[in-house]
């Protein structure tokens, strides 16, 4: 991996109002890449993402950017933020939210190509004249991650920024984010839409109780194949390595083969009525990881 | 340079709000009400903190204290900026919108005779000073309180703070609730206080300064603590 562009080291923080706990949280990213937190809500991602922009202070641990400590100046000169439930300044226009934001940025002529091109990538061109505060949720979010990416930011924080959107808004941001990697910014996003995680991330944390459980290259978590069983009747007790499912077993398959998986299944003299092999999904990986009581 | 601009982002909000909300007719209102008042024979020296006093709660109660103004702070404090430059910038919005008024108010007394150009220009300096005190201490209550605590803050303006502390100390003896009510009247920024600014009162002019100063630097500490 390259020098890490956001360092998030220990960092824990109790349950204060609204926000759910994290413990222990660590995690590295490389500039360029993009990193996908998923949990159940309440798991802490949201608490995460506000520690990691320095909205919230933690307890213990630090969150460094580009060397630099989070939420000092310098750091959010670096780092953008983009929130599942953005507030702009009332009264003003989509085109004007930018521009404001912008003037912290650049000055003079920059700032309009700034406002411009922001506006012409996030897709919101159309909607420039609209109040921002009057925004459906989806272009909210689009508005949001055009606020973060404005300036020289190395290091993007999107908490549900590819949720509750249109499959071709989705596409488009997906994109977005995709061409923002590719120019070296690092993204962290959480996210519930676990389909569009395994479109642009190319790591995934999972997230539990406030804690980091498991992490993994998507691609590893995709490859990995699970065989689905049909019963007739349901066993008292599943086989070693087996999980019981509401319509009878299933098993991670790793490097053995369906067969010994199912041959298995014939010595614990389980009537099997059909079976399937496929692929891993991230919500596997997500269920796998709250544990067996979610399944 | 940078924090010059951070303060010129926010000072800019101005404009949104008195035209698109209903800051703009508050303003004409008030403004309207001191020129009927001043026409009235109403002291100018007086009328004119006093309607600068309540523009300036009234800026900031559109400009920064409203639910919607203190959520997006978490955003806006995201970007790099900072909250003394929110706070200054949000201030200077608050003082710009009395300071206008209060020009139009001086502008049509004048034109229409009221008082000699000398009371003129006393009377705008002292409502400078008010505004920019009342303004300060708007911004507190309102990264305080929202909107509750600057519409508290306008009523005590508009009726209680034009009772002079002495006047309340002398008629209430040795009773606790007017002791108490003095020493509010002395501490907050009140008419009865800024009327004297007027004839180049020192402690006026030195308590406007002490609100001024201290109110955009208290908002500026409320602002940094984490907004979520």
């Amino acid at each position: 991996m390259n020098t890490p562009v956001l360092l998030v080291r220990g960092v824990t923080r109790r349950r204060r109002g609204a926000a759910a706990p994290v413990a222990d949280a660590s995690l590295e990213l490389a500039a360029g890449e993009v990193v996908a937190l998923v949990g159940p809500p309440g798991s802490g991602k949201t608490t995460l993402l506000a520690i990691t922009a320095g909205r919230l202070a933690p307890d213990a641990g630090s969150v460094m950017v580009a060397g630099v400590a989070t939420g000092t100046l310098a750091a959010r000169a670096l780092l953008g933020y983009a929130p599942a439930a953005p507030v702009f300044p009332p009264t003003l226009r989509v085109r004007e939210v930018l521009e404001y934001f912008a003037r912290f940025h650049v000055v003079g002529v920059a700032r309009r190509g700034l406002v411009a091109a922001a506006l012409e990538r996030s897709g919101l061109a159309g909607a420039a004249e609209r109040r921002a505060a009057g925004l459906p949720l989806p272009l909210a979010r689009r508005l949001a991650l055009a606020q973060a990416v404005l300036g020289h930011r190395r290091v993007l924080l999107l908490d549900e920024t590819l949720s509750g959107v249109d499959a071709a808004g989705r596409r488009a941001v997906c994109e977005r984010v995709r061409e923002l990697a590719a120019s070296g910014v690092a993204v962290l996003l959480a996210s519930s839409d676990l389909a569009a995680v395994e479109q642009v991330a190319a790591r995934v944390f999972v997230m539990r109780d406030g804690r980091l459980v498991r992490e993994a290259p998507t691609s590893a978590l995709l490859r990995e194949r699970v065989l689905e069983i049909l019963l007739d009747a349901p066993p008292a007790a599943p086989p070693p390595g087996f999980r019981l499912t509401p319509y009878g077993l299933q098993t991670d398959l790793g490097p053995s083969s369906a067969e010994a998986a199912l041959a298995l299944c014939r010595e614990h003299r389980l009537a099997v009525r059909a079976s399937r092999v496929r692929f891993r999904t991230l919500e596997d990986a997500l269920l796998d990881a709250q544990g067996d009581g979610a399944r | 340079m940078h924090w010059l601009r951070c303060v010129v982002a926010e000072w800019q909000l101005l404009r949104s709000r008195l035209v698109r909300s209903r800051l703009g007719i508050w303003l004409l209102l008030l403004g309207a009400a001191g020129v009927w008042l001043a026409a009235r024979g109403g002291p100018l020296t007086v009328l004119a903190p006093h309607v600068a006093m309540l523009g300036a709660v009234l800026g900031v109660a559109f400009t920064a204290a409203s639910d919607g103004d203190r959520a997006a702070l978490s955003l806006i404090l995201t970007h790099p900026t900072t909250p003394l430059a929110v706070a200054t910038g949000r201030w200077l919005a608050a003082l710009t919108a009395a300071g206008t008024l209060v020009l139009a108010l001086l502008f049509v007394t004048g034109a229409a005779s009221f008082g000699p150009a000398g009371l003129l220009v006393r009377a705008g300096a002292a409502a400078c000073g008010a505004a920019a005190a009342a303004a300060g201490c708007a911004l507190v209550a309102g990264a305080a309180g929202g909107n509750v605590l600057a519409g508290v803050l306008f009523l005590y303006i508009a009726v209680p703070s034009v009772v002079s502390a002495d006047t309340l100390g002398a008629g209430a003896g040795a009773a606790a609730g007017p002791t108490a009510g003095a020493l509010v009247l002395e501490l907050l920024p009140g008419v009865w206080r800024y009327a004297a600014l007027a004839r180049g009162d020192l402690v006026g002019w030195l308590h406007a300064t002490c609100w001024a100063v201290g109110g955009v630097a208290g908002t500026a500490r409320l602002l940094s603590r984490p907004a979520m």
